[in-house]
């Protein structure tokens, strides 16, 4: 369903780029701005840079060593790739893209936890903190003026996004013994969808020259993101042939991030 | 427009071009042998004489495998599969084990194959899957062997003597034998 309606915004985008290209008028030429169409086409290349996370005060009283598990979570990878434009007058435009965020949590105190709370066992490797991505199409509404040759962008982004993470399972053996015990983290969402909202501003960098037909226009993104989630978590243990200890906890988050990437698009003039 | 029909174009022919199918090579198990370890620290290690603590003991299987079929493109990538599947396991002591267990009963119960609930002796045989594959520098290798370890995860209540016997079947017919002997304490 969800395909479907891209394909369908495609096809309407593409149709409104052949109808804005088939009735444009003579060409001007101009190092400014192209005021010839009502529509203006952008594609945006790329945007990579930084997703700061911002702490949730909230997480560090969560029971069960989650507080360790989901608290003080890292800069991580965050961008876009090949977003589609129509602006309408030079001015109001949407876009689709394709949007990408990595977030982990730090692994020490995590790891501190769990060798507190088995002494006598070998921590594996595999103890790591929560970890997981958001990915999925993004649709932003955005408002474009210019000074100069800057281009200022406010826009606000939606994402229904795809969830992506590693279900928390580990092996802790025993010193002296063959026991062990294995130690699960496992999450069953309570919403429909994976949301993120995000308000943004781009402040862009005009090349072009008069025989140009686009401008390239490098620039810089800031915004800020919140992603709200509700998850049931499950945290279990147990020894080899013995019962388990299960522990249940519900987390609401925001995840709140702010977001800082390097963008590279061309605008058709 | 018509830049915009080419990037789709590219972009679908991408999409198609950029996986290809990788097929494993294919290696046979040749033999078999048994020797004592043992599991006290992080991970197992031979044992350096017959005694050995019955909480951490596992039997070290060392299996010697030959390659059968190479395949094209990237060996590390295109990874390995036995020709002959594993068909039947079984673990037996030639003495009394315990009160449940005489002489020559079944022990694949008391076994795991690693540490984790669901490593069985019964979800090795339905894997089919023993031995693993070899690489040299990144090329290759005609014959080498692997380590399979057997976990004693229910220690028998007294210590002493014992002799374990493991067997192994392979879907070509063969069956592999060797005997280990031990004293726990």
């Amino acid at each position: 369903m969800e395909n479907k309606n891209l394909i369908w915004i495609c096809v309407i985008f593409l149709r409104c780029i052949s109808y804005a290209q088939d009735n444009k008028l003579p060409t001007i030429d101009s190092s400014d701005f192209a005021k010839n169409h009502k529509v203006n086409f952008c594609f945006t290349w790329f945007e990579a840079g930084a997703g700061i996370p911002l702490k949730e005060k909230k997480l560090q009283d969560l029971p069960y060593g989650m507080n360790h598990y989901l608290y003080s979570p890292k800069t991580n990878l965050a961008g876009g790739l090949f977003g589609i434009g129509l602006y309408y007058k030079n001015h109001w435009g949407i876009t689709v893209i394709y949007y990408f965020q990595d977030y982990s949590v730090s692994d020490a105190n995590y790891k501190n936890y769990i060798s507190n709370q088995f002494p006598n066992y070998y921590l594996p490797y595999g103890v790591q903190a929560h970890t997981y991505s958001l990915n999925n199409i993004n649709y932003r509404l955005s408002y474009r003026f210019h000074k100069n040759r800057f281009t200022f962008e406010p826009q606000f982004q939606l994402g229904l996004n795809d969830y992506n993470d590693f279900e928390t399972h580990f092996v802790l053996k025993e010193e002296g013994s063959n026991n062990f015990i294995e130690y699960d983290i496992k999450k069953v969402n309570q919403k429909k969808n994976i949301l993120s909202y995000q308000a943004a501003l781009i402040t862009r960098y005009r090349f072009t020259k008069p025989q140009w037909k686009w401008n390239i226009e490098p620039g810089l993104r800031i915004g800020f993101m919140i992603v709200p989630t509700n998850y049931n978590y499950t945290i279990s243990y147990n020894s080899y042939n013995m019962p388990a200890t299960v522990n249940e906890v519900n987390i609401k988050q925001l995840n709140p991030a702010i977001n800082i990437t390097v963008v590279l698009g061309a605008f058709r003039k | 427009m018509k830049n915009i029909h080419i990037f789709i174009l590219c972009a679908i022919l991408f999409c198609f071009c950029s996986c290809s199918k990788h097929i494993p090579a294919e290696f046979e198990v040749v033999g078999m042998s048994l020797t004592n370890a043992e599991n006290t620290g992080e991970s197992p290690s031979e044992a350096t004489t017959n005694n050995v603590p019955k909480q951490a003991y596992a039997i070290k299987i060392i299996l010697n495998e030959e390659m059968r079929k190479k395949t094209e493109g990237d060996a590390q990538e295109n990874g390995f599969i036995n020709e002959d599947k594993l068909v039947g396991l079984n673990i037996f002591s030639l003495y009394s084990f315990d009160a449940t267990h005489p002489a020559k009963t079944s022990l694949n119960d008391y076994f795991l194959t690693s540490l984790k609930s669901s490593a069985t002796i019964n979800a090795l045989i339905s894997s089919g899957v023993i031995g693993g594959g070899s690489l040299k520098n990144g090329n290759y290798t005609d014959s080498w062997s692997t380590n399979q370890y057997l976990y004693l995860m229910t220690p028998p209540a007294l210590t002493g003597a014992h002799s374990f016997v493991v067997k192994i079947d392979l879907s070509d017919g063969r069956s592999m034998c060797d005997t280990v002997n031990v004293t726990l304490y």
